[in-house]
């Protein structure tokens, strides 16, 4: 009963709020952002960018082990062992939850660092809890980066939802 | 008066033909080579600004730069509606989106049971 299957469902609260509450350091991008802003483009995943300091990278695993990731595409009997080292190994994740798809990404392609992308975000209110979105202007800036024919919709989108906003805000001052 | 061109090879190209020049002579006009001209007409390298100026300066033709409205085609409706929500409620609304397209595409239940 494909209409009645809820269950795929992305479910930001028990994702944000595990980082929220282990006291992650992080910046939600990617498509769960640009709907923040005013997109009208559907996401089927969360991603989020993060500190690499030892101190969160050791929050984020403790969040991330209370959350139940997998990695994704990984076959079931791979051993992954999930702990501050392992991601300070490497830098991007994609994970299977039982809330939904969600990325890590401790390197965010076309943002020259996590401490700038993180200077230019903006708390906003989501998923009940107020959390770090990207500017839309580094939204534009990894959706450029990234370049899939997908990506490129976006760039147009998001270029036409700034001037918009732009537009708007010019009305609403005058 | 010229159509507008895609390229700034084109635009070159066109220009020097119109004026009867081969790319020889233009060359000889610029004080480069025939295989520099004939690079930049077919796109191969990208001149500079300054440099196509050049060129079309001595073609007796002057670059004109202008910047338009982008026409990408993307219809606004739907984000001028999301400007009008909170940004929690636009989250909601473009995820509750998602989640009509997931139940509408044949059952196809992208993510794995944990």
């Amino acid at each position: 009963m494909p209409f009645e299957d809820l269950g795929d469902s992305l479910r930001l609260e028990p994702l944000l709020g595990a980082l929220d509450q282990h006291g992650v350091d992080f910046v939600v991008v990617g498509g769960v952002a640009g709907l923040a802003h005013g997109s009208a483009y559907p996401t089927y995943d969360v991603d989020v960018a993060y500190a690499r300091d030892p101190a969160n990278l050791r929050r984020l695993a403790d969040a991330l082990a209370e959350i139940g990731v997998r990695l994704r595409g990984a076959p079931d009997d791979l051993p992954f062992q999930l702990d501050a080292k392992t991601l300070a190994n490497g830098a991007n994740f994609a994970f299977d939850t039982e809330f939904g798809s969600f990325g890590i990404l401790g390197d965010v392609a076309g943002i020259k660092s996590y401490d700038l992308l993180r200077s230019r975000s903006k708390f906003e209110r989501i998923a009940g809890m107020d959390v770090r979105i990207a500017a839309l202007n580094d939204l534009i800036a990894m959706k450029r980066a990234a370049n899939r024919p997908k990506d490129r919709l976006m760039v147009m989108e998001y270029v036409e939802l700034a001037d918009l906003r732009r537009r708007e805000e010019e009305v609403g001052d005058s | 008066m010229s159509l507008p061109v895609e390229t700034p090879g084109a635009l070159l190209r066109e220009a020097r033909i119109r004026h009867g020049l081969s790319q020889e002579q233009l060359a000889t006009r610029a004080g480069t080579t025939q295989s520099a001209i004939s690079r930049i007409e077919k796109d191969r390298s990208s001149p500079t600004v300054a440099t196509l100026t050049e060129l079309l300066h001595l073609l007796g033709e002057d670059l004109v730069l202008a910047a338009e409205k982008w026409e990408t085609g993307i219809d606004v409706t739907l984000n001028e509606g999301n400007l009008r929500l909170a940004p929690e409620q636009r989250v909601q609304r473009g995820l509750a989106f998602a989640d009509f397209i997931r139940r509408n595409r044949g059952g196809e239940n992208p993510r794995r049971d944990p």
